[in-house]
């Protein structure tokens, strides 16, 4: 990572497919479209996973400039 | 105003339009709020809805592969959410792809795996989405192509193998 992801400053990265595979899943069981559930369960799962991954990776990232940035020694 | 108020829109219709218009407002919000270049990067997703998006997807409705459903909003005869919703996935790709530190090469990929997993979400409940209103069943999204006829890509590329061979 460039720069680590923070919650403040880059929810929208997150937020946004959050909310339109929410909205997806939500209207797929209101509308009773169980043949596709699967299909939209699936694609919201790695797509959310992913985001995870890179926000995971992002965390790990920060933590360990942080170490370095206090670190005196030899 | 006139179609408005005379063309009823099924409900789940209307809250998507909504929900993407409310989405987008609020893309635009944090991307005047956050980034360094708001004017250009506002400039860039006009641009993307009205001079891109907006026109592949008419040219596509023109050419007859595949209709929407009417909306409030369109743009010709695409309703204004659909490229509103590749904008946002677009815009917010971006901003995830600016802080990861991955090849230049490897981000188109990594967006189009991101515009390519809200398709596969987002497209199944369109496509389901039927509704008959005032007497006339419409999808809002409804693909005209018949996967037997000679008009697919399929088809078409098996004809122009058989066109190689017999050369």
């Amino acid at each position: 990572m460039k720069t680590p992801f923070t919650w403040k400053d880059d929810f929208p990265v997150f937020a946004v497919p959050l909310i339109f595979h929410g909205a997806d899943i939500l209207f797929a069981i209101a509308g009773g479209f169980t043949e596709v559930l699967w299909l939209v369960l699936l694609a919201s799962v790695v797509h959310c996973a992913l985001l995870g991954l890179v926000w995971m990776l992002s965390k790990s990232r920060g933590a360990s400039q942080r170490t370095q940035e206090f670190y005196v020694g030899p | 105003m006139e179609y408005l108020f005379h063309t009823l829109i099924p409900a789940p219709w209307l809250l998507a339009d909504l929900l993407t218009l409310l989405v987008s407002l609020f893309v635009v919000v944090c991307v005047i709020q956050k980034s360094k270049y708001p004017v250009s990067v506002l400039l860039e997703g006009f641009g993307f809805v009205f001079l891109y998006a907006g026109l592949f997807e008419n040219f596509a409705v023109v050419r007859g592969w595949y209709v929407y459903g009417r909306s409030l909003l369109m743009i010709g005869d695409v309703p204004l959410s659909v490229p509103l919703i590749e904008m946002d996935v677009m815009m917010v790709g971006l901003w995830l792809l600016q802080k990861m530190d991955i090849p230049d090469w490897c981000k188109p990929f990594v967006l189009g795996l991101c515009g390519m997993l809200q398709d596969f979400s987002l497209d199944p409940v369109a496509v389901r989405q039927v509704f008959t209103v005032q007497g006339v069943t419409s999808g809002r999204w409804t693909w005209l192509i018949d996967p037997s006829s000679d008009s697919t890509c399929f088809s078409r590329l098996s004809c122009w193998r058989s066109f190689g061979a017999e050369r």
